[in-house]
């Protein structure tokens, strides 16, 4: 029955063709194989007999099913696992189910919110180096210059009245070497905004220095 | 449409009871079959059916999505089967001797006696537990050889080899019984 196969078939011989016999080769090989078995009686015996055997396993009655009953038992047994499994409030974990826990979390939550906000606040505020330069130092004059003008614009105000006005003096007679006299007198006039920032720089200064 | 064993797997995990049922229903031949005949013995199968199902219902949260649903059953059921001879391991040796002397002719006067489907059922009896299951695994439960490779974890070169050896014998038998 089994014939000797030729030394050109023998790569043929179990793995390849049983692998044939199964339609589990490849497209390509399976075409190689079908090509070899048409000229090869001991590789094409070979797949025959496999062949026989597989019809043979696949008689009717050889297999058998499990009794009703067990398959029944294996029913309600997968049931009841569902229904056992522990729902999604159970998951959880027992300290993420204290309100404690959430108490906790909405004070933390509050804390950084507030804490967050005064960051900003503080930052926007803040004297920065670059408000030092000299490209921000004019900007902030210009800044602080302005102040007067379109506040008083938008309220319709008459420009504020000197409080201390140039006072016209009679005029005095100059005695010779007190010619310092003879100067204009002028009151003080209110802060620019140069003099106002000198002033600021100052308070800064000593505010470090006590720092 | 038909879902995968796969999707069918996925689906019971996630609560649907009926598709652990078409799950049952697609396996129970070719599963009971092949314990059947691995075993030897039919109240040994239905113990080990019944575990390999109570496995797969107990485990259905640690199921693979990408793994194959087939190779996943068969492979508890291989290991339940092995367990379960090598723990009756003397007792089916004399019940294979008691088998070889049997006084009415041996087993070859009884395959002769018998009839086809017969002969290849006491054929397969007698083939050594990894020619029998690699033969059952690729013929009644349609796994590849590749996946029998994987459950077994053997190379697919001893499957394939021991595949060749269980048809040939499985041939013997047959061609005996023909003669006879």
């Amino acid at each position: 029955m089994d014939k000797e196969p030729s030394p050109a078939c023998r790569k043929f011989r179990r793995e390849r063709l049983l692998l044939y016999a199964y339609g589990e080769l490849p497209a390509g090989e399976a075409e190689v194989i079908r090509l070899h078995l048409a000229g090869c009686a001991s590789c094409r015996a070979e797949v025959e007999a496999i062949a026989a055997v597989r019809a043979a396993a696949s008689a009717p009655g050889l297999q058998e099913n499990p009794p009703s009953a067990l398959e029944a038992r294996l029913r309600i047994a997968a049931r009841e696992a569902l229904s056992a499994r522990p729902g999604l409030r159970e998951r959880i974990p027992g300290w993420l189910r204290q309100p404690r826990f959430w108490y906790a979390a909405v004070a933390a939550a509050v804390v950084v919110m507030v804490a967050g906000l005064g960051y900003r606040s503080w930052e926007s505020h803040r004297a920065r180096p670059e408000d030092f330069t000299s490209d921000g130092l004019a900007a902030l004059v210009e800044e602080v210059d302005s102040w007067d003008s379109p506040p008083l614009a938008f309220l319709e105000l008459e420009p504020a009245t000197p409080l201390f006005e140039e006072v016209e003096q009679e005029p005095e007679v100059i005695s010779p070497g007190d010619e310092a006299a003879a100067e204009p007198w002028y009151w003080p006039t209110p802060e620019s905004g140069l003099d106002k920032i000198e002033r600021g720089l100052e308070e800064l200064d000593a505010s470090v220095r006590y720092l | 449409m038909v879902s995968s064993d796969e999707a069918l797997m996925i689906a019971y995990r996630r609560g649907e009871a009926k598709a652990f049922d078409e799950l049952l229903l697609r396996y129970r031949t070719p599963l009971f079959s092949t314990l059947r005949r691995l075993v030897g013995d039919r109240a040994l199968a239905e113990d080990l059916f019944q575990e390999t199902f109570l496995r797969v219902i107990q485990h259905a949260g640690r199921y693979d999505a990408g793994r194959k649903f087939s190779g996943w059953v068969f492979r508890i059921a291989r290991n339940l089967a092995v367990d379960a001879l090598r723990q009756r391991g003397v007792r089916r040796e004399e019940e294979l001797d008691d088998e070889h002397h049997d006084p009415a002719g041996g087993p070859d006067r009884a395959l002769a006696r018998a009839e086809q489907g017969e002969a290849i059922s006491r054929a397969l009896e007698l083939l050594p537990l990894e020619q029998r299951e690699v033969f059952l695994m690729r013929e009644w439960a349609g796994l590849s050889f590749k996946e029998i490779a994987e459950v077994t974890e053997s190379p697919l070169n001893t499957v394939l080899g021991r595949m060749h050896l269980a048809v040939k014998k499985l041939r013997a038998s047959l061609a005996e019984h023909a003669e006879a």
